[in-house]
């Protein structure tokens, strides 16, 4: 009947992938991946079918109304309503499902945060495509919510706290995105604590009660001291944590009565009936109790997870999770044998799939930033252990392998490697990359310990432990190592500091005087003077993104605290004191640095053309520029075509780069965070490159307002790096990866012919080896599709660098002729060429 | 001044022209015409002019400055840059390549192919991917055009990377007296030997020479040692059969000494442009390009005589990396 059915093995010859995944998972897995819906939203507009749910803005709402007249201190009524949400929340079970616990009432939700910003509520108000039928109805609730927090918001709080003249620029919107709140941004985790088996809830729950019971004799000794007063605050805040810890108890344990109403009253099918009640019995253990089997392990990490998510929006999910539940995996699977590698597998996937549903409703600008994806979740794999032995185990090869099976676009993975990750292992993050998955993104772990050791001296068992905190940046998973709090606000548009340069800091895009004010760059007369206005702006621009930051992060405990996320950490446990107190932290910030390159190529140009060559001068530069590069198309072109590129391994720009590195990174130990350490910087760029494209004026690289941006990191502008893959790994390798900043993203293009078989494992393992030996920290992967070359045939400029290797011969893809271009693709869609 | 020879490209990255990462060195000139020829720019020993029809927007700063009247007078570009469109830009049998035109430019729609290069500038820069070499086996592979027809430049640079601890590949169609390529030999750790065929009238009628000095040069090669790996363009209509390469297979296993592997290259289209650039005719325009799934037959005739053989000359097949292994 029908077609004939096309092979697995098909599939996988003809590259598609997710066609020959979805016969190759078990029918649990396939079921659930398709039982969640995508929560990403295109183009900064949500898909159909979901909507924002009602349910938790109006159990928030209803619980800070009733609490009004309560004589409780903040934290603790903060913590009522987290308890309220959760003990009150519509649940569910999914069918087939063995992990529970979704953020929202229906698989369907967007959840919807109204605590955190007015503007946020201001958008659901506004924002027609996801809100509930009756629609008037739906209105009349958000509007009421959103009124009842208007001037309540944290951002509403801390604002009038801040710099006026630093948080109207950030507000322009022009250098810098996020906002310096504890409760909207990357939460980091005490992990080393609480997912090591040792403590779970009750545990904690037990040291609150000793510790509250000694604070409380001691605050009743005679004598009056700061010390003394300060126990009553630390009370309060032991009594919130407790709150947030015993509603997750009672949170999970509806869960398990839900499983058992369901196996005892409705399933009919035995196999399930099992499932439902060893689901009961998971919810019952976790998280009170410390876990026992992988399954317990994962629902627990999952329950962490959903609570700091009702506590907070998180953009990111720092998270290691081979390493903290691979000695589950490995008692269970090659010791007890209770469990086998299937069983493992499916536990993983689901894993997967349950972060990959979680969704939490964002201002447009976050959406369009982050182009389809819910958040930027970087899960770490790999890397070594606290005494620096290899930590790959069993449970890294099963998420690695459920990641092919399950193919979601969020999480993704980043690995960590080293000189000892095993052959076995290594083709297993091999062929995630070569099925075009685009992760995981390889980090070079060496590097980035030493790294974590020289800006911020973590200790080299702390820095061992790092994970990613947000897409790129390291964070350790210790007691004082970790950060409780990334402010995406110390996000820098950096190509702003070439532009004010020539504005001498007046932008002329949001008509405000943003930078400093250097002197009129049309009188410099030697290079000398533009680099010392680049490096002046360069450290206005960071100044006024990095303040409202430090502030904030000291206003935060009394402000905006967050009673979960310390009671599963150590030091706020033991000291009493809100997590994002400075004084227990020991500080990991960085700044993240967008369109980071434009800098070095611009001032290539200027130098080359203005002062070596002097075919133009700095007042016709100015004034080109000032005029959007319009009436002088033929010196842009001079600008782009005859002057140095970064990452064609040429010392007349990287030597640039470098200058331009050493001044930042000398400012980074001047810029202080509020637990004394530095602010290195971090090259990387998400999406932004797209979303500053009309917010970037003309540039002395030859681009126009407009023109897109590079798309990242240190990674060459499109088109540029024209002498190929190992030219742009020369280049970086002129960055001292441990002291130059904090990390450096940098993207490469593998085409997947190049990838096939046996060759294409051993090509790409030479490859990374070598990238390692040249102290790259990290390097992500795209394979060439043929979108990318339909892209190249639209538009060639940006394409320059994908070249068509064949033996004897080679050509840039550009050049080639249509019909063969066409013939090509029709061959990397295939696999064949 | 020192000697320089045309260079029409340096390629880093490649990944079939020997083992490991490789930097190609195209040297300019070759006594050969194959009419399929892939690299038409590297044919002839003097410069010549590419005309980059895309980059072309008919500005007239070429006919301006050309001395010779060897510029047609612009047209609207939106007809010059359609693909297959007659007009050329350079009337070639006017044109005494002053460059001039080249010069004004300001599109890069011009440009001259092949530059002079000393031995020195061209080890500085195969020198810089050093470290893709060590890690892979790899390192520089001279190549053209032919680099035998340019012997005293060839073994200069030879000889310069191997004092360079650079390993070397001479890719060679063994079209040249005995005496050279010994001499060449000696600096070169594998010989990337191309037979284009066995057949001799054949050969002539496609290449403009007879087969007998490569087929000879090929038999000695094996009888000195060096490592060689034949390398057999599969060129429809002319060395696609099925039964002629169970000849070829029988003639490799029957040389006095030993073939390392055989690479079979499938046919390929892929330099349509480059002839457009050069204003040049190519027959093969309209032909399909060889699809390598099609070769592995081929290929196995030879893993039955023994020999390790590959399609399209991957530098990273493992059989061949063990290979390398047990020569060194």
């Amino acid at each position: 009947m029908g077609e004939p059915a096309i092979s697995i093995v098909e599939h996988e010859k003809r590259q598609e992938w997710w066609w020959a995944a979805e016969k190759k998972r078990s029918s649990r897995l396939d079921y659930l991946r398709k039982a969640i819906w995508k929560k990403g939203a295109i183009g900064g507009l949500y898909p159909q079918g979901l909507y924002v749910d009602l349910e938790r803005p109006v159990l928030q709402t209803e619980k800070a109304r009733e609490l009004e007249s309560s004589p409780d201190p903040y934290v603790i009524k903060f913590a009522k309503i987290l308890a309220h949400v959760l003990d009150n929340k519509t649940i569910f079970i999914t069918d087939h499902s063995q992990l529970v616990g979704y953020l929202g009432s229906l698989p369907n939700t967007i959840t919807w945060d109204p605590t955190l910003a007015a503007v946020l509520n201001h958008e659901v108000v506004n924002d027609p495509t996801c809100i509930q039928e009756p629609l008037e109805e739906s209105l009349k609730i958000i509007s009421e919510v959103a009124d009842y927090w208007a001037g309540k918001s944290d951002l509403d709080k801390i604002m009038p706290y801040l710099d006026l003249d630093d948080a109207m620029k950030v507000l322009s919107g022009a250098i810098g995105w996020g906002v310096p709140l504890s409760r909207g941004g990357y939460s980091g985790k005490d992990y080393e604590y609480i997912m090591t088996g040792v403590h779970a809830f009750e545990d904690i729950i037990e040291e609150l009660d000793r510790r509250i019971d000694e604070a409380d004799e001691k605050a009743h000794e005679p004598g009056a001291s700061k010390e003394i007063s300060d126990l009553y605050d630390k009370m309060n805040m032991w009594e919130a944590m407790k709150i947030a810890l015993e509603a997750g108890i009672r949170y999970a344990k509806r869960y398990a009565r839900l499983a058992r109403i369901i196996a005892e009253n409705y399933e009919t099918d035995d196999e399930r009936k099992e499932e439902l009640l060893q689901i009961a019995e998971v919810c019952e253990h976790v998280p009170a109790k410390p876990p026992r089997t992988l399954q317990e392990s994962l629902q627990y990490d999952l329950f962490i997870q959903l609570f700091s998510r009702n506590e907070a929006i998180e953009g990111a999910w720092p998270a290691r999770p081979d390493y903290y539940h691979g000695p589950y995996y490995e008692k269970q699977v090659n010791v007890d044998k209770t469990l086998t590698k299937e069983e493992a597998l499916d536990l993983a996937g689901e894993f997967l799939i349950r972060a990959a549903e979680v969704s939490q409703y964002k201002v447009k600008w976050a959406r369009e930033g982050l182009q389809g994806i819910e958040g930027t979740w970087v899960w770490t794999l790999g890397g070594v252990k606290k005494d620096g032995s290899d930590a790959c185990n069993g449970m890294t090869i099963a998420l690695l392998q459920a990641s092919r099976l399950v193919r979601v676009a969020n999480p993704t993975f980043a690995f960590r490697w080293h000189p000892k990750v095993s052959d076995e292992v290594m083709r297993e993050v091999f062929e995630c990359i070569r099925q075009g998955l685009g992760y995981p993104s390889i980090r070079n772990d060496p590097v980035l310990i030493a790294n974590a050791m020289n800006w911020h001296g973590h200790p080299i068992e702390e820095a061992r432990t790092w994970a990613h905190q947000a897409c790129m940046s390291p964070a350790p998973c210790t007691k004082h190592g970790f950060q409780p709090m990334r402010m995406a606000n110390a996000t820098v548009n950096c190509a702003k500091i070439i532009e004010y340069v020539f504005s001498s800091g007046f932008d002329n895009v949001v008509n405000m005087q943003i930078g400093a004010e250097t002197p009129d760059a049309a009188t410099f007369t030697e290079y000398n003077q533009v680099f010392d206005a680049w490096v002046t702006q360069m450290k206005t621009v960071f100044s006024i993104l990095v303040r409202p930051v430090n502030r904030a992060r000291i206003l935060a405990p009394k402000m905006t605290p967050r009673p979960f996320l310390s009671a599963i950490s150590e030091r706020s446990i033991e000291s009493g004191l809100d997590v994002c107190d400075p004084s227990i932290s020991r500080g990991n910030a960085w700044i993240t640095a967008f369109t980071w390159v434009e800098n070095a190529d611009s001032l290539a140009a200027i130098k080359k053309l203005v002062f070596d060559e002097k075919k133009y001068t700095m007042a016709e530069l100015k004034e080109a520029l000032a005029n959007d590069w319009q009436g002088y198309e033929e010196m842009r072109l001079d600008f782009v075509k005859n002057a140095p590129k970064w990452g064609n391994d040429d010392d007349y720009v990287d030597t640039i780069m470098l200058d331009c590195l050493h001044e930042a990174a000398k400012f980074s130990r001047e810029l202080k965070c509020p637990s004394g350490n530095s602010w290195p910087i971090l090259p990387e760029n998400v999406s932004g490159n797209i979303h500053y494209a009309n917010i970037v004026g003309a540039l002395p690289n030859g681009r126009r307002l407009g023109d897109a941006l590079y798309d990242g990191g240190i990674s060459p502008g499109p088109g540029l790096d024209k002498k190929g893959p190992t030219a742009v790994l020369k280049s970086c390798s002129k960055i001292d990866h441990i002291s130059d900043g904090r990390a450096f993203l940098l993207n490469q293009r593998l085409s997947p012919t190049q990838l096939a078989g046996e060759k294409g494992y051993q090509l790409w393992k030479t490859y990374m080896k070598t990238w390692a030996d040249l102290g790259l920290d990290h390097v992500q992967f795209n394979c060439v599709s043929d979108e990318i070359l339909r892209n190249a045939q639209k538009d060639p400029e940006k394409y320059q660098e994908v070249i068509v290797r064949v033996a004897g011969y080679s050509a840039h893809f550009v050049d080639i002729s249509r019909k063969t271009q066409d013939n090509i693709i029709q061959r990397t869609v295939q696999g064949l060429g | 001044m020192e000697d320089r020879e045309l260079i029409t490209d340096i390629q880093k990255f490649a990944v079939n022209d020997g083992p490991g990462f490789r930097t190609n060195v195209y040297l300019k000139g070759c006594p050969l015409r194959c009419v399929w020829c892939h690299n038409p720019e590297t044919i002839l020993s003097n410069p010549e002019i590419y005309w980059k029809r895309r980059l072309c927007v008919q500005c007239g700063a070429c006919l301006e400055v050309c001395p010779n009247d060897a510029i047609n007078p612009p047209v609207d570009p939106a007809l010059s840059q359609k693909e297959g469109s007659p007009y050329r830009k350079i009337i070639r049998s006017r044109c005494d390549l002053c460059m001039r035109c080249v010069d004004a430019c300001r599109y890069d729609a011009l440009e001259i192919a092949g530059k002079p290069m000393t031995v020195e500038e061209i080890l500085e820069e195969v020198e810089k991917d050093r470290p893709f070499y060590e890690n892979s086996g790899g390192g520089m592979t001279l190549s053209g055009g032919e680099p035998t027809a340019h012997l005293e430049f060839s073994d200069n640079l030879l000889s310069g990377a191997r004092d360079r601890f650079i390993h070397t590949c001479l890719d060679t169609n063994g079209f040249c007296g005995w005496s050279v390529m010994e001499r060449l030999i000696s600096n070169v750790d594998i010989v990337l030997f191309d037979l284009k065929h066995l057949n001799s009238e054949k050969h002539r009628a496609l290449t403009g020479v007879n087969n007998e000095i490569i087929l000879k040069n090929l038999s000695l090669l094996t009888k000195v040692g060096t490592e060689i790996w034949v390398r057999i363009p599969v060129v429809p209509d002319f060395s696609d059969d099925i039964e002629y390469h169970r000849d070829v297979a029988r003639f490799l296993v029957e040389l006095p000494g030993k073939i390392a592997r055989v690479d079979l290259l499938p046919f390929h289209n892929y330099c349509q442009h480059k002839y457009d650039w050069l204003g040049i005719d190519w027959i093969y325009s309209g032909v399909e390009a060889v699809e390598p799934a099609f070769l592995e037959i081929h290929a196995e005739l030879y893993r039955e005589k023994g020999l390790v053989a590959t399609v399209g000359g991957s530098g990273f097949e493992t059989n061949v990396m063990i290979a390398g292994e047990e020569a060194r």
